[in-house]
């Protein structure tokens, strides 16, 4: 087994077939059931494409993110922590993510999590509702948002003209079924495209499938 | 920074989030799946006391009887007397093993059946001691559902009284989007008044009944008194006059 460098601490682990992992900055301990690789001492969790959408993006053929270490993250749509525990990996015990998740029932998992990953602050709160917590979060280095509401565009922008820097990047998952289930998906990505338009640089469009039905991420740089 | 306030608030959040309607919710799940459950195992015990005894599995379709008539002893001496028919079958034989396996399961069914009482019981009392107006008006049984359906009793306090009386018939509710008429009700079908209602009035019945429920909803969370009585007497006086002014 070989490791080949995409990103600080992403790596694709060539076997016979190749496997995303991130360096763990935290416990050996497996987060979600995914495997565990130790090699020459150094732990690697696996990132799994099928449960989360960062990850399904560096499938499709995403060669690396403005993301490293002690960077701030606020993630929105934080749900149990998949995702999260991969993205604190990567920003390291000097880093910050702030997981903002409403759910009550998920967002218990993602508060044990926090308990074991110091990088980890999590928010129970609407996201819709920035203001809530706009005194708890400083200026973030990227801002990811995986929502799936109706709306995702609108929270997407109020959030990162609160807390995303100039020049950084923002990373939106759409899911096109969440906004019209009628139309073509291709024509919601379009319509949501134009109105970042606005705000944004559209650096990547990155469709999802098969790893995730109905979902593109986006990769925007805030003008 | 550490993360160690942030914690502690989400922490508190979640806590101050639950309250009696998360428990209402999860005890009918519960409920529900328990029964589900019942009636699984159920089906496939009758098929397998059919291979053993057929003539007796014919008459014990129904659950309740099934486990009734053979918690004592499911042999087929035992059986043939309580049922009053001939021991003589045309079933396979089975050893005393297999009828042996037959009366554990059955034991078994009777212990969920007995559980999913418990549970019961216990959901009855929460209702009642939390909900008194929407008791008064619905019944233990329905105030449940319509508060599992509506998800909290805030939600289902902030519902029109039209939504109320169809909620639990989405189905019909989506239909009657492309030609069908709408739905007259929901699960306030299950409600005696409607019941004994003749077919004819049964959707002016509910609308009534429907109207009720969405004042007693909001008398109970927003002002947590007791004023059951009134709005009983209330409701009874205009499904008279509904009754009444329609010829019944």
């Amino acid at each position: 087994m070989e490791l080949k460098k995409v990103m600080d601490r992403v790596y694709w682990l060539s076997d016979k077939r190749r496997t995303l992992v991130t360096l763990s900055a935290y416990s050996e301990k497996s987060v979600y059931g995914e495997k565990i690789f130790n090699l020459g001492g150094k732990i690697y969790r696996e990132w799994v494409p099928y449960r989360s959408k960062f990850s399904a993006a560096f499938y499709k053929g995403l060669n690396g993110v403005d993301i490293k270490d002690a960077y701030k993250v606020l993630y929105l749509g934080a749900s149990s922590g998949t995702t999260v525990s991969h993205v604190s990996d990567i920003v390291g015990t000097n880093g910050q993510v702030f997981a903002v998740e409403i759910a009550e029932e998920m967002a218990v998992n993602l508060i044990l999590l926090a308990e074991e990953r110091n990088n980890i602050f999590p928010i129970v709160d609407d996201a819709r509702k920035a203001e809530n917590y706009v005194n708890n979060v400083p200026k973030c280095d990227l801002l990811y948002q995986d929502v799936a509401q109706r709306d995702q565009t609108d929270i997407f922008i109020k959030n990162s003209d609160l807390f995303l820097k100039t020049g950084k990047i923002g990373m939106f998952a759409i899911k096109t079924r969440s906004i019209d289930v009628s139309t073509d998906p291709r024509e919601v990505v379009r319509n949501e495209v134009r109105k970042l338009r606005a705000k944004f640089d559209v650096l990547r469009e990155i469709n999802l499938y098969p790893y995730q039905k109905d979902h593109s991420l986006l990769i925007l740089r805030k003008k | 920074m550490d993360n160690k306030d942030f914690v502690l608030r989400a922490r508190k959040k979640i806590k101050e989030g639950l309250s009696i309607d998360d428990l209402i919710r999860k005890l009918i799940a519960f409920s529900d799946s328990l029964e589900k459950g019942e009636n699984t195992i159920f089906e496939q015990l009758n098929d397998l006391y059919f291979l053993y005894y057929p003539e007796a599995a014919d008459k014990l379709k129904e659950r309740d009887k099934f486990i009734d008539k053979l918690k004592e002893a499911c042999d087929r001496g035992s059986i043939s007397k309580i049922l009053d028919i001939s021991a003589e079958s045309m079933g396979y034989d089975f050893q005393d093993d297999e009828i042996q396996l037959l009366s554990l399961s059955v034991n078994e069914i009777n212990n969920i059946a007995n559980l999913r009482e418990i549970v019961n019981e216990r959901l009855k009392d929460i209702i009642k001691k939390n909900y008194p107006n929407l008791t008064a008006v619905l019944g233990t049984e329905i105030t449940a559902r319509m508060i599992y359906l509506a998800g909290s009793s805030h939600s289902l306090m902030l519902m029109p009284s039209s939504k109320i009386q169809v909620l639990g018939a989405e189905k019909a509710m989506f239909a009657a989007r492309r030609k069908k008429a709408t739905p007259k009700y929901g699960i306030i079908y299950n409600h005696e008044l409607v019941i004994s209602t003749p077919e004819k009035l049964k959707g002016k019945v509910s609308k009534v009944i429907a109207a009720y429920s969405s004042l007693a909803a909001k008398t109970d969370v927003l002002s947590k008194e007791d004023k059951s009585n009134k709005i009983l007497e209330d409701m009874t006086n205009d499904i008279k006059k509904v009754r009444s002014k329609n010829g019944t």
